[in-house]
């Protein structure tokens, strides 16, 4: 009689443990949710090629720069999207720049400066449809880390060498990252 | 009267205005500006660039052909280089540099500041050096904070100040205003009449902020996902205006 009646507590017990585990274990990730870095994989094979291209998704957002009525900000690893902003209430993106393995960006006299991963470029942007590389300092950078991000003390996404090659490390939210630097 | 004087307010504000523009351009010419997080920084006729152990100098006078001038150790996991007039302020894991280019071809070392490691960028001016520290150490400690150096005596940087934020990464000053990207918590407005003693005044909440230019009344934030516009006309009460986030 009486483990007959105690079947619907045991039941009940284990629902109510595999609920709260459930609810414990989701909590723990939220906790664990930090801004850190995730690497961005590409191929080696149009390293060099820098052109205009038509807008394009932000994913990897990276540094942001101002030059006139133009906010430019870094698609890690990707280019460069153009946004016009002369009108704040309503930024509009006009273009892309793609530069592979690029993180950073500074304008003067309509050259823009970038890095192509080892390479410094100039690139004249009189035409911001129809830019023009005008300048190509090879192998003065280092280049984009394997490894780890470029920033010390931060969690990143683990490198996986199946996806290729890294051409950049992008700021993301990221649950549960394994690897610290 | 009144008139007048108001017309004579609207042309002080306008004066000020400009002048500070024409400090962030940092030289001749149309130069653009960059965030906090920058490793690129354009200083009159130079493009200066960090990466990991090297501060890097190229004379761009010519549009067409950048010249490689030199190239300085400055320390380990330089992450960023801010300008301020003729110094060059550059942020490694674990410590600030200070670097004067009277000679711009050749910045020459003034001082360092050694702290706790997990550093993040700095900005500064004549008197008073901003930074933020995230993450802690590779020991496992974790240390977030915005510290405050006097700098009055670029040859002694004095420290003032540290107030523990969440996970701080980029900041810029206006006037007497400091903007501090505290990601988990919001945009942090700090009052710094008091130069040494920040007092935040407003916590902007949202969106994931990583690094922001500060240009006149307008605030630019780089976001984990694209780009915000905010009206920081009014500190204490910040507007968003527009943002591009795919």
């Amino acid at each position: 009689m009486n483990s007959k009646s105690n079947i619907p507590l045991i039941i009940c017990t284990s629902l109510v443990t595999v609920l709260l585990f459930g609810i414990v274990s989701c909590m723990k990730k939220n906790n664990t949710e930090i801004l850190g870095y995730a690497p961005v994989y590409g191929s080696l094979g149009d390293l060099t090629e820098i052109k205009s291209e038509p807008t394009k998704p932000t994913s990897n957002a990276g540094k942001i720069y101002l030059y006139q009525n133009y906010t430019f900000q870094m698609e890690n690893g990707e280019g460069i999207h153009i946004i016009n902003s002369s009108d704040p209430s309503n930024p509009q993106k006009i273009g892309f720049i793609k530069v592979k393995g690029c993180s950073e960006i500074s304008i003067k006299n309509n050259i823009l400066y970038t890095d192509n991963h080892r390479d410094l470029v100039g690139i004249n942007i009189s035409n911001m449809n129809a830019i023009q590389v005008v300048s190509r300092l090879e192998n003065v950078f280092p280049g984009t880390n394997q490894e780890y991000p470029p920033v010390d003390g931060v969690f990143f996404e683990c490198v996986d060498p199946a996806k290729g090659m890294v051409i950049g490390w992008s700021q993301k939210m990221l649950s549960n990252p394994k690897c610290k630097r | 009267m009144k008139n007048i004087l108001l017309i004579f307010a609207v042309l002080l504000v306008m004066t000020t205005a400009c002048s500070k523009e024409s400090a962030l351009n940092n030289g001749s010419g149309s130069t653009g500006q960059g965030g906090s997080l920058a490793r690129f920084t354009i200083v009159g006729n130079y493009l200066y660039t960090v990466d990991g152990t090297y501060l890097s100098v190229f004379d761009i006078s010519n549009n067409n052909t950048p010249l490689y001038k030199n190239k300085i150790q400055v320390g380990f996991d330089i992450e960023a280089i801010f300008p301020f007039e003729n110094k060059l302020f550059i942020a490694s894991s674990t410590a600030m540099y200070i670097y004067t280019i009277a000679n711009p071809e050749s910045p020459e070392f003034e001082s360092n500041v050694s702290h706790l490691t997990g550093c993040d960028p700095i900005v500064a001016n004549d008197s008073v050096a901003y930074l933020t520290i995230h993450g802690g150490n590779r020991c496992g400690s974790s240390i977030n904070q915005l510290q405050v150096y006097n700098i009055t005596n670029i040859s002694h940087p004095i420290f003032k100040k540290s107030i523990n934020l969440t996970n701080p990464m980029g900041l810029g000053m206006k006037g007497n205003y400091l903007f501090v990207c505290d990601n988990g918590t919001g945009l942090r407005v700090f009052d710094i009449t008091n130069r040494y003693d920040p007092q935040v005044v407003n916590i902007v909440s949202g969106e994931s902020f990583v690094d922001v230019i500060p240009a006149g009344n307008l605030l630019i934030c780089m976001l984990t996902n694209g780009v915000a516009y905010y009206d920081i006309s009014d500190e204490k009460n910040i507007v968003k205006l527009g943002s591009v986030k795919n």
